[in-house]
This record gives C-alpha cells, sequence and structure tokens, in this order.
C-alpha cells in the first residue's frame, strides 16, 4: 500500500529519454534519461555547460518533443499529444522561470501576471487581476503592481516572472538558471521563495543552476555530463 | 479572442511611430486610389455621355454590309458550267424603302424609342468668297428635338425658329467664326448636284467638339431633298434609344430584320472606346502599384515587429498560446492597420476629389471651358476599400505565419533579454 502511494506521488517520471538533432552530423543533446520526481519535491539539475541541461529541462516542459523514450506527467504520457494538446497542459499545470524575465514590455507588472490566467479563462477579470495582486504582494511587489517592465529591476523583474509562472496554480514550475542574472540577495529571495512554494504548497520544481548555493537549497541535484545522468 | 486583440493593440500602440508610418502609407494609397479613379471614371462617363448625347444611338443608312446577291448569280452559282461574263449589278436607287414598316419594327422593340429620318447631303457653303465643305441635315425640324441634344447647345436662335422658317439652317459655332458669320446672315449653299440655294441663319450651336461644330448643319428634309435632287428621300434613320448602352445589341438585331446598315454609336466610336479600355487598365495598374507599395509598408513593419518580438512569442507559446492564436495576434494588427487606413484614407480620397473639382480646363479638340469630371460611384470606394484591406491582410499574412511557427526552445535556450 505504502508502496503504491508512493508511485502515485511521482509527478515526473522519463524512460529512456534521448533527444537528438538531426543533420549531417546528428547530435545527441540527452541520452537516455530515466528520471522519478516526486510531488512537492525542489529539484535542481546541475552540470558544465553544454551538457543538455535547458535541452532537458525544456523536454520535460513540454516546449520541445524528444526523440525516443517516455515522458509521463501526472500519470499520463505526454509523446502522444498534440502541440495544442501540450500547449494546454503548459498553461493550465506547468510554469516557466527562465535566466530572462521575458515579460511582455507593454504590459505592466500585473498585466504580465494576468495573462497566463486570461489565456486559461476560468476566472473573472475581477478575480484574475485580485489573483494577480496577491502574488506579486506575497513577493514583496506591492509597489510596482502598475509599472512596465522597463521600470523595475533585474530582481523585481524576476519575481514578476515568478509571480507569472505561479498564476494558474501550476503542480509544476521549470525554471531554467532564475539566478543566472542576479546578485547574491536576489538569489537568496528567490531560492526562499522556491522552497516555500514546494514545502508548504506542494509545488514541484525543477531548476536548472551553475549556483552551488542555489543547488545546496534544493532537495537533491540530478547531475548532467555530455547529455547524460551521472550519479553524484 | 478579446485577450489576443488586447496584446495586438498594445503592441501596434507601444511601437506609435512605425504603426504610423505603415498608416501613412496605406492612408495615402487608399486617397490616392480613390481621387485618380473617380478622376479617371469621371472623365470616362463625361466622354462617354458626350458621346452617346451628341451623336445618335443607331444610325440605319440606306447600304448593305455585304453586297447583295445579284439575280443572275442566285440563277447560277459561279461554280456552275455556264459563266456569264460581263454582267453588272443594276443600279440601286438609293434611299431608304418601307420607312413605316421599319418605324413600326422599332417601336415594338423598344417603346421609348424616338426615331427620325434623315437625308444627309454634302456641299459647299459660300459667303463673302470662301468656301467651307459641310454636311446637310436634312430633316423634319420637329424631330431635331427628339433624337438630338443639339437644342441644348444653341448659343444663339432656336429649333423652334427652324420650324416656322423653311428657308432657315442652323449651323455650328465654328463654322460661324471661321466664315465670321451672324445669326440672321445669308448664305448660299451648293450641293454635290450642283444645285445652289440660299439659306438664313436662324440658329448657331456649340457642342465643345470643334469638328462637329464646323461642319454639321441642319435643315428642313424638304429643302436637302430638293438640293440633292432626291424627292421623297431619306437615306438614314436616326434613333435614340431608351437606353443608350443597349445600342450595339439593338443594332445587331434590327439589322438582322431589316438588311439595311446598323450602326450603333459603340461601333462607330470602337476606336475610342478602345483607347479608354487600355487607359483604364493602365490607370489601374498605376494606382493598385501605389497600394501595393503601401501593403509593402505593412510588410515592412509587421515582420519587423515579428522579428523584434521572437521572445514574447515564444514566452506566449510557453504560456499554452496555440500557433495559431500568435497568428492571429499579428493579423489582427494587419487589419487594424487596414481598417484605420481606409477610414483615414476615404475622406482624404473625398477630400481630393473636392479639390480636383476645382479645376477647370480646356478639354483638347473643344471649345469650352469645363470642370473636372469627378465620378462619385459607390463602386470605386468598394474597389479601394477591398483591395486595401486584401493587400494589409496579406501582408501582415506571411509574417503572422512565421510568427505562429517560433519554436520556443530556440528562442529561450539562448536568449538575451
Ligand atoms: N540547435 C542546436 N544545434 C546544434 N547544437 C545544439 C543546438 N541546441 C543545443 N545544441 C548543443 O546541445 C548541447 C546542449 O545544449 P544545452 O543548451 O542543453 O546545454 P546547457 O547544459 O543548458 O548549457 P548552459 O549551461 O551553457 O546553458 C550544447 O552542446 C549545445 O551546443
Ligand atoms: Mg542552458
Amino acid at each position: 500500500m505504502a508502496s503504491d502511494l508512493e508511485k502515485n506521488d511521482i509527478i515526473i517520471s522519463t524512460k529512456n529519454l534521448s533527444r537528438v538533432l538531426d543533420g549531417e552530423v546528428p547530435v545527441t543533446l540527452i541520452h537516455s534519461i530515466n528520471l522519478d520526481i516526486k510531488r512537492g519535491q525542489f529539484v535542481t539539475i546541475t552540470g558544465p555547460s553544454g551538457s543538455g541541461k535547458s535541452s532537458l529541462l525544456y523536454i520535460l516542459g513540454l516546449l520541445d518533443n524528444p526523440t525516443t523514450g517516455s515522458l509521463i506527467i501526472d500519470g499520463k504520457e505526454m509523446t502522444v499529444l498534440s502541440e495544442n494538446e501540450k500547449s494546454d497542459i503548459r498553461n493550465s499545470k506547468i510554469g516557466f522561470v527562465f535566466q530572462f524575465h521575458f515579460l511582455l514590455p507593454e504590459f505592466t507588472a500585473l498585466e504580465n501576471v494576468m495573462l497566463p490566467m486570461k489565456r486559461l479563462g476560468l476566472l473573472h477579470e475581477a478575480e484574475i487581476k485580485s489573483r494577480a495582486k496577491e502574488l506579486l504582494e506575497s513577493l514583496g511587489l506591492k509597489n510596482e503592481l502598475n509599472k512596465i517592465p522597463k521600470q523595475l529591476s533585474g530582481g523585481q523583474s524576476q519575481r514578476v516572472a515568478i509571480a507569472r509562472a505561479l498564476a494558474n496554480n501550476p503542480a509544476i514550475i521549470f525554471a531554467d538558471e532564475p539566478t543566472g542574472n542576479l546578485d547574491s540577495k536576489a538569489t537568496a529571495n528567490v531560492i526562499e521563495i522556491f522552497k516555500t512554494l514546494a514545502k508548504d504548497h506542494q509545488r514541484t520544481i525543477v531548476s536548472v543552476t551553475h549556483d552551488n548555493t542555489f543547488a545546496h537549497a534544493s532537495n537533491y541535484s540530478i547531475n548532467l555530463v555530455d547529455g547524460t545522468l551521472v550519479s553524484t | 479572442m478579446r485577450l489576443l486583440i488586447n496584446i495586438a493593440v498594445r503592441q501596434l500602440v507601444f511601437r506609435k511611430r512605425q504603426s504610423l508610418v505603415s498608416l501613412v502609407g496605406i492612408v495615402l494609397g487608399t486617397g490616392f486610389f480613390i481621387a485618380i479613379s473617380s478622376m479617371m471614371k469621371g472623365s470616362e462617363n463625361d466622354f462617354l455621355k458626350r458621346l452617346v448625347d451628341n451623336s445618335p444611338h443607331i444610325t440605319i443608312s440606306d447600304e448593305f454590309r455585304d453586297p447583295r446577291v445579284q439575280p443572275l448569280e442566285a440563277m447560277y452559282p459561279s461554280n456552275a458550267a455556264i459563266e456569264i461574263s460581263n454582267t453588272r449589278p443594276v443600279t440601286e436607287t438609293r434611299g431608304i424603302r418601307g420607312f413605316e414598316k421599319i418605324i413600326d419594327f422599332l417601336k415594338v422593340k423598344d417603346p421609348g424609342i424616338k426615331v427620325s429620318q434623315v437625308l444627309i447631303g454634302q456641299g459647299l457653303v459660300n459667303y463673302a468668297g470662301k468656301d467651307s465643305p459641310i454636311t446637310l441635315n436634312g430633316m423634319i425640324p420637329e424631330d431635331i428635338l427628339k433624337v438630338t441634344t443639339i437644342e441644348q447647345n444653341m448659343v444663339e436662335g432656336s429649333i423652334d425658329d427652324l420650324i416656322g422658317y423653311p428657308d432657315g439652317i442652323i449651323i455650328g459655332g465654328e463654322l460661324a467664326r471661321t466664315l465670321k458669320l451672324k445669326l440672321g446672315n445669308s448664305i448660299s449653299i451648293t450641293a454635290s448636284t450642283g444645285t445652289t440655294r440660299i439659306f438664313k441663319i436662324v440658329g448657331i450651336f456649340r457642342t465643345g467638339r470643334s469638328s462637329y461644330d464646323i461642319n454639321q448643319s441642319f435643315l428642313h428634309l424638304k429643302r436637302v431633298q430638293s438640293l440633292v435632287n432626291r424627292p421623297n428621300k431619306a437615306n438614314s434613320i436616326i434613333i435614340k434609344l431608351s437606353n443608350p448602352y443597349n445600342a450595339r445589341v439593338f443594332a445587331k438585331e434590327t439589322e438582322d430584320q431589316v438588311a439595311y446598315k446598323n450602326l450603333s454609336w459603340q461601333e462607330s466610336s470602337e476606336d475610342l472606346i478602345n483607347t479608354i479600355a487600355i487607359r483604364n487598365k493602365i490607370m489601374y495598374t498605376v494606382v493598385s502599384a501605389v497600394l501595393i507599395v503601401a501593403a509593402f509598408g505593412i510588410y515592412n513593419v509587421i515582420s519587423t515587429v515579428v522579428m523584434e518580438k521572437y521572445r514574447d512569442i515564444a514566452i506566449l507559446k510557453s504560456m499554452g498560446f496555440y500557433a495559431k492564436e500568435i497568428r492571429i495576434i499579428f493579423l489582427t494588427q494587419g487589419i487594424m492597420l487596414g481598417v484605420a487606413g481606409c477610414m483615414i484614407g476615404v475622406p482624404l480620397g473625398i477630400a481630393f476629389m473636392y479639390s480636383l473639382m476645382q479645376i477647370k480646363f480646356k478639354p483638347p479638340g473643344g471649345t469650352q471651358i469645363i470642370q473636372m469630371p469627378i465620378d462619385w460611384g459607390i463602386t470605386q470606394f468598394l474597389v479601394a476599400i477591398t483591395f486595401a484591406m486584401t493587400a494589409s491582410i496579406l501582408a501582415a499574412y506571411l509574417p503572422a505565419r512565421k510568427a505562429g511557427a517560433v519554436k520556443p526552445v530556440d528562442i529561450l535556450r539562448g536568449g538575451a533579454a
């Protein structure tokens, strides 16, 4: 019984996941990855530059398709889904944070956070607005609601991006070097946010990082070298 | 959908200058298109109206398109064994036979038809020692009122004066000018038969076409008959139809029926009408080019936007936006630029049309100063709007498709801000 429960609690599971870029000389980005990540875990992916960390993350986040292997998220096989079905899952179950904030420059912080909720279309405008406000306020951006990205600092922008990733209450947050552009204080801030999300809100966080402090703060690290997993 | 439109609007408003530049392109394109086509269409209509008004819609003359088959030929076809040489067609007594029957036939076909018989002869005007050739239109004066627009073009005297005065003549203003003739002057006219008669000028007309104004004259039918020595004969029937644009078909059908040559105004002005058609093609090519340039403006702006927006597109896709939704965003921008362009361009075109209407000039070959003719028909507005919208949508479609195909990984992986 206990093992069954444990199995159900696995939110991301891969079998022999590989990604090969076609071309005159085919490039293997990741090779035969087997992973099981449990719900509510804060997991980091580490490894040297060019080892395939981003490639793996994007495949797990349904932004790219594996060449072979299987990817199961929340109990469902992902590799058989159409592009639009994967878009729907990204919209409702997945949040992304990148090294650069990638906020839409024409929209205020508040509007940027509202976008994924509007796309999902489950809540009314007013509810969307108050939820976006709450999210930003909980990330310490009470005074930045109506600023456009140009008027925000790097750390503030990244927190807006995190708020945006959290907008639709996703089960999983994928982050690619989210602190790569931040100073140590802002980095500590993001680490705190991720830890709380995992521990108190049962969110699963998978984040690529080069930062040792960041990696140490996570539950555990996955180490990639040349596209394959190596034990730590 | 509202969200997509909202994003599209934000992006357009955010890059005001670029949006404005491409907007100006469409506005000018649409404006010019409307102004030029209204001018061309206007002058074409004006020209055709003059043509229709000043010439008979159909002229039936006492000629045949194909030589008639001679009785001998009918009896002995040329491939027969016997050949009789030195045959000659019988000299036909000219003049239209069965005038009444023809009129009855025409009246059935078009109840609103106006018909007049005319005897057209050639003559020479002699006044104060100077000669000038002249075409004599012998008509029943009341008929002149019915089938010609000469009455509207009278500058001195009137057709009524001719009705009451059998020895009167109405001449054109150019002839009056070259021979220094005045109303009331007497001129002698010598017909091709050699007969000479004196006529008094009771009216002078001016149509604006100088060849017509120097050459044509109107007289009593009886007088021309005696001048050219053809009593009780007319050699033409002049017809005004209720709808002049039916003339070609009408003429063809009547000709099949009455055998005499039926010449529609379209046929007699074939060259001119063809010239207009060619002119129209050139005109539409030129104004379309203006709009195509404008469309390139849109294409340029939207593809630049798409290129600069790769990151935003990638992030929208990572949030779960479909490729189709991304395409809609950029297509919407093209449509909005097109709609706004039309909304400003059409009034601008109308303003152009008003200013063109102020231009007055003397047409070549004409004698009167006229206003630039402008056509206010709805068609050209619709054509301009359709064209501008199609161009805008097409111009946005290509970059929009490219935007929809953006692969988020390619952008997000390296993606410097
Ligand atoms: N489109 C591509 N064409 C060719 N090679 C590619 C392409 N995309 C990625 N690669 C290569 O695949 C390898 C893995 O790239 P990836 O971005 O996953 O590395 P990474 O571990 O995230 O590196 P970094 O830490 O520098 O971000 C690299 O060697 C990279 O050069
Ligand atoms: Mg990377």
